[in-house]
């Protein structure tokens, strides 16, 4: 009993100290270290490629004036906290946590070491050394959903997903409502494959839906393999994802979602250095950069580049949003009243399909 | 039909690194050598193989190097299990940790570079039907499999060497008493099984997905090592069962991505497949009380001569 | 005619031990030679560096009159050395047929080899199926297998390391027949074994090693069992001295209405079996084996719980529902038959193996740690009391011969003081010196206050030991007498049984 009520009352003081921390004020540096953790690979040609050349960006632009370490392949539990702890003790100013299972530890760790500021992607816990940030990668998924939907021929998408998070679920549905503004009848099967990286199955996957009559397909994994496969297959083409992915597909490549992290590392470790950075909860896109597009490939014809660079600079100036309603669910109930716009709070707690989209088993 | 004929190609394709990569281990464990280390000699065939195809473009090469590097990484499992006697598991499980650091290591400047696949073996035009496509239009790593199955059982069944490496892997003190090496023929058949790991390794970009990306043998080399169990050290009966196994991992895809008949099974059922397969298979084998499970008696254990 | 074998000045020394020193003796061609010793004696050692698996550290070995060096066993057999180990070097899962083909340095094709095989076991009467499995083929058929492969080198010496110490009486007579044999067409035979009537009844010549040293060379048909026995040990043999004219006290252990359960095929059970031993008693059970002698063990220890507390009773205080750890601190301690992988647990060191069994009695446990110090003085005091040849306590229990090994588990129990000790096979395998300590040993035991059951197939052993005797049979004991009053015939007869016979022989596997 008496354990459990000193735990109490200790909670309770961290509770009224935390206003207190929360307006420290940052100092002003000459220099800034900025530590990274990945969870995968640099070398996954996607999702950790992408952050680790928004590191390198950094580098290029700030020079001397700051000096960045990074992690790679960090698990996401408690190997994580102390990889954490690891880079804070080193001296580092600024750290990017950048994958969503990140979440839990950063805000255990971050609490002890009051004059570091963290940064966690795509998640949802701040405080007060902690940001958030994101990216609206559903953005780039409607420019996709453009192209698929004038230039498929059978109408059927294929999308490999990894784990059926609202992040997923998000793109799935921009790129089918964009798809089916051009084309009524689309539909898209999503296959999960529980697991970020693992080319065969990511290949395996690809294989299947294209032998069951899809022709453009698109994923949400790590790497390039679905994207060769639409190449070795013949069929009318696929997306890069994360990075610039033509290399491996020059000719099946429509385009791709290109992470281009930079700016935003860029402007942190510049808020850091100047004493100004305070938490944020970014979620930038097209519009600020952070999310890109990638050269439309050669077959995309004249007419199917206008019409997907209409909805890129629409999404730039505010004037097209793809989760502006009338949005019904795949069973026909209508979800978003005709021109009411979703909520970012709505977006990221996304847990049901639009139409169009077959439920995946 | 059409669906049919695609499934089996991927099925083809699916199973074959994981049937080669199971016939070396087996091999190795029918000379009483445990290497839990075929993820990581698959993962380092799977570099080389890549890096040659990439300079090269000649997938025969790449499977060669594959087998080259894989052999090479046995050579250290050998040397610390069979000269030193150390623990062979704790060793095999280094040995993966090693291989996929090693392997990453060596690709870390080969992403986002593709090569091309192998070609199939024989010329297009006899597999210009449909179903010749599913029986000759395959690459040389799939007729490999197959006619190793072949040998290794004739090897194992009706030749002087395979009796002898089954004698060291049944009783090495016997096999030792009687004149024949231990060391030496389990040597061998640590170095055949890396170069088979290696050659299944080096399949992955040679034939499933034409590009380097790291730990992309993902968990199937330990498929491998479950199934040399599964078969009960039998050739035939691992055949199956990668085939079984194969089968299963993308019928799961096939009823996910599709509609109509394929979804009758859930995917989810597909995905149980093979745990539901290998309890029956397990349960089968301790029905069948007069045998025993065949298993080498000398498994795992370190060969310190008794003189 | 030159002599087939000729040993000169053989030495090797390992760490620690000259396993031969300075030892020469000569084989003729046709000749049964008898290699005598007790155990670590250093016969294994000399046969070992005879078929090339060792090599002398000194002397000279001379083949047909010519000096030779054995480098291997291959080389050995290329010779016309065959060997018949101790240990068979056989792989079970293997086929007859291939394991004779794995010990052929000549490659011969399945069939051939096969035609051979035949025609070997047709002339020296050695029945076997080629192509069965080893595991399923019994001892002595096993052994066949070991005999043919040597057989079918056409050797010019056989080498028989123990051959007969697991073969059953009608066996070993087969395979007299066989090595007779083989010496009457020229074949010089050397023959390990320690059982002195066998080399008497088999044997042309006998050397006899002690302690690494050569001993004597003698005609084993002018020598007496004794006398031959006496040179093994070294010493006069002792025999068991006990006081003249002892009385037993009060029943110690009493047993009434144990019964235990079939549990496999070929296990035979218990049957309603009563008896009492006094203290200071040494009660004998008498029995062919597979009568139910390895249950009545299991019941007696606790490896099989009665239902009944009063089945077992030490002075009056109920055992029956007790595990053996419980009837261990109730002072019953137990040996089973089987000494490596029952009694001790081979790839623990022996320090490991004193715990196993001592822990409670001796305090080796305190709070669920090991004392090991505790362990390993009084694992040093069974080693030095009881003449075990072992490094030392941390030895593992599977580095020592059957014989030390007996004489270690033999002695870890004795020295515990146990109120009650049961035996079973108390001296198999073991050669007559350390027979005869571990018999002084239990009669001191019972002289000093014990109750002692001895479970034994050697009726020798159980007349020279016991004040008691009964005999089991299916399951069953006879009434018992005192050891005195009761004839060899009369104990034969309860051991056949005119109904026991036979169900005893449908018993045993074949």
């Amino acid at each position: 009993m008496t354990l459990s009520r000193r735990t109490f009352v200790k909670v309770g003081g961290a509770a009224m100290a935390l206003p207190l921390l929360g307006s420290r004020a940052f100092a002003q540096l000459e220099k800034v270290k900025i530590g990274f953790i990945y969870v995968g690979s640099i070398n996954d040609n996607g999702y950790n490629y992408a952050h680790n050349q928004g590191r390198l960006y950094v580098e290029e632009h700030l020079g001397d004036k700051v000096e960045t370490i990074y992690v790679e392949n960090v698990p996401e539990g408690p190997d994580c906290e102390r990889v954490l702890r690891e880079l804070a003790q080193q001296g580092c100013n600024l750290i990017f946590a950048t994958s969503f299972g990140f979440g839990d530890s950063v805000v255990k760790v971050a609490p002890q070491f009051p004059d570091i500021a963290f940064e966690h992607a795509t998640g949802y816990m701040s405080g007060p050394n902690v940001g958030l940030y994101n990216a609206r990668f559903y953005e780039g998924r409607a420019v996709c959903g453009t192209i698929a939907g004038h230039m498929s021929e059978t109408g059927k998408y294929g999308y490999i997903g990894s784990f059926p998070i609202p992040e997923v679920v998000m793109g799935i549905n921009a790129f089918v409502l964009a798809a089916r503004k051009v084309n009524p009848d689309a539909t898209i099967k999503p296959v999960y494959i529980s697991t970020w990286n693992d080319p065969a199955k990511e290949a395996d996957a690809a294989r299947a839906m294209i032998d069951q009559g899809i022709d453009i397909i698109a994923q949400h994994t790590d790497g390039p393999a679905a994207l060769q496969v639409a190449a070795e297959r013949g069929i009318v083409g696929g997306f890069g994802q994360g990075a610039d992915m033509s290399a491996f597909a020059p000719d099946t490549q429509l385009t791709a979602i290109i992470d281009h992290w930079g700016p935003h590392y860029l402007a942190s470790a510049e808020a850091v250095l100047a004493g100004t950075w305070a938490p944020g909860d970014t979620w930038e896109g097209l519009k600020e950069d952070v999310v890109q597009m990638g050269p439309y490939g050669a077959k995309v014809p004249e007419d199917v580049v206008a019409a997907a660079e209409a909805v890129r600079t629409g999404q730039i100036d505010g004037s097209f949003h793809i989760f502006t309603g009338p949005i019904n669910d795949n069973t026909g109930a209508e979800r978003v009243a005709a021109g009411v716009t979703m909520t970012d709070a709505e977006l990221l707690s996304m847990d049901w399909y639009v139409e169009g989209v077959e439920q995946p088993a | 039909m059409e669906l049919t004929l695609a499934i089996i190609i991927t099925v083809v394709g699916a199973s074959t690194p994981i049937l080669i990569a199971a016939l070396g281990e087996l091999v190795v464990e029918r000379s009483g050598v445990l290497n839990l280390g075929v993820e990581g000699m698959m993962l380092i065939g799977a570099i080389a193989g890549f890096v040659v195809q990439f300079h090269t473009g000649n997938p025969y090469l790449a499977l060669l190097s594959g087998a080259a590097a894989g052999m090479a990484a046995s050579l250290i499992f050998g040397f610390l299990t069979l000269s030193l006697s150390a623990n062979q598991t704790a060793t095999g499980l280094a040995l993966t940790i090693f291989g996929t650091g090693f392997s990453a290591l060596a690709g870390s400047s080969y992403s986002a570079r593709p090569v091309t696949l192998m070609q199939p073996l024989l010329p297009a035009e006899i597999a210009t039907h449909p179903i010749g496509k599913v029986l000759f239009g395959y690459s040389f790593p799939i007729y490999f499999a197959f006619v190793m199955v072949v040998v290794i059982w004739y090897f194992l069944h009706k030749t002087r060497a395979g009796l002898i490496l089954r004698a060291v892997g049944e009783n090495d003190q016997s096999a030792h008493s009687i004149g024949y090496s231990v060391l030496g023929v389990r040597y061998l058949a640590v170095m055949f099984g890396g170069a088979m790991a290696g050659i299944a390794g080096a399949c992955f970009p040679l034939l499933l997905t034409p590009q380097w990306a790291e730990r992309m043998t993902a968990g199937r080399g330990w498929i491998a090592v479950a199934l040399v169990v599964f078969a009960s050290w039998k050739p035939f009966r691992l055949l199956a069962g990668a085939y079984l196994f194969g089968l299963v991992m993308t019928m799961e895809l096939y009823a996910k991505a599709g509609g109509g008949v394929l979804s009758v099974i859930p995917s989810e059922l597909w995905a149980a497949l093979p745990y539901i397969a290998t309890v029956v298979v397990l349960v089968l084998i301790s029905l069948r009380r007069d045998a025993s499970t065949n298993a080498p008696a000398c498994l795992g254990k370190p060969f310190l001569p008794a003189n | 005619m030159p002599y087939r074998l000729e040993l000169t000045g053989i030495t090797k020394r390992f760490p620690g031990v000259l396993a031969n020193d300075n030892v020469s003796f000569a084989v003729k061609p046709g000749e049964i030679h008898a290699l005598l010793g007790e155990n670590g004696a250093g016969k294994s050692t000399l046969v070992k560096m005879i078929y090339g698996i060792m090599q002398p550290d000194a002397g000279e070995i001379r083949w047909n009159g010519q000096p030779v060096v054995v480098p291997n066993p291959k080389a050995a057999r290329r010779l016309g050395i065959g060997m018949v180990f101790q240990h068979f070097s056989l792989f079970e899962a293997l086929t007859v047929l291939e394991n004779i083909a794995l010990g052929m340095d000549a490659k011969i094709p399945a069939r051939e080899l096969e035609a051979r095989i035949r025609a070997v076991m047709t002339q020296y009467g050695l029945l076997l199926d080629p192509h069965r499995t080893v595991a399923t083929l019994s001892v002595g058929e096993r052994q066949r297998i070991e005999i043919v492969r040597a057989l079918l080198l056409d050797p010019k010496l056989l080498i028989m390391d123990e051959p007969t110490s697991v073969l059953t009486p009608q066996e070993v007579e087969q395979l007299f027949e066989v090595l007779r044999k083989l010496a009457a067409q020229g074949c010089s035979i050397l023959y390990i074994s320690h059982k002195l009537h066998e080399i008497k009844a088999l044997c042309d010549t006998a050397t006899i090693l002690r302690g690494g040293k050569l001993v004597d060379t003698c005609d084993p048909k002018q020598e007496t069992s004794r006398s031959m026995a006496e040179k093994m040990i070294g010493a006069g043999l002792k025999d068991i001295t006990r006081a003249e004219g002892r009385s037993f006290g009060q029943p110690k252990l009493v047993v009434s209405h144990l019964s235990t359960q079939k549990a496999g095929h070929f296990d035979v059970p218990v049957d309603d079996v009563s008896f009492a031993v006094r203290a200071g008693e040494i009660f004998g059970i008498a029995g062919v084996a597979g009568n139910g002698q390895n249950d009545l063990l299991d019941a007696l220890s606790g490896e099989i719980r009665s239902h009944d507390k009063d089945a077992i009773t030490i002075d009056g205080h109920p055992l029956g529902l007790l595990d053996t750890t419980g009837r261990r601190k109730r002072g019953l301690c137990a040996v089973p038959e089987e000494r490596n992988g029952h009694a001790a647990v081979g790839d623990f060191t022996l320090s490991d193996n004193s715990v196993l069994t001592a822990r409670d009695r001796l305090g080796m446990v305190v709070m669920g740690l090991i004392n090991s110090g505790a362990a390993r003085t009084y694992t040093g005091k069974v080693i030095a009391d009881f003449a075990v040849k072992a490094l030392g306590p941390a030895s593992t229990a599977g580095s020592l011969s059957g014989g030390n090994l007996q004489k270690y588990i033999m002695g870890r129990e004795i020295l515990q003081k146990p109120s009650v000790l049961v035996v079973s096979q108390p001296t198999w395998g073991v050669d007559a010196g350390a027979a005869a300590a571990i018999h002084q040993a239990l009669v001191d035991l019972a002289a000093a206050g014990s109750a002692i059951v001895v479970i034994s197939q050697d009726l020798d052993e159980l007349r020279a030991l016991c004040d008691t005797l009964a005999v089991i049979n299916m399951g069953r004991l006879s009434p018992a007498r005192p050891t005195k009053e009761v004839s060899v015939e009369e104990i034969g007869l309860l051991m056949g049984g005119v109904h026991g016979l036979t169900e005893a022989q449908d018993a045993i596997p074949a």
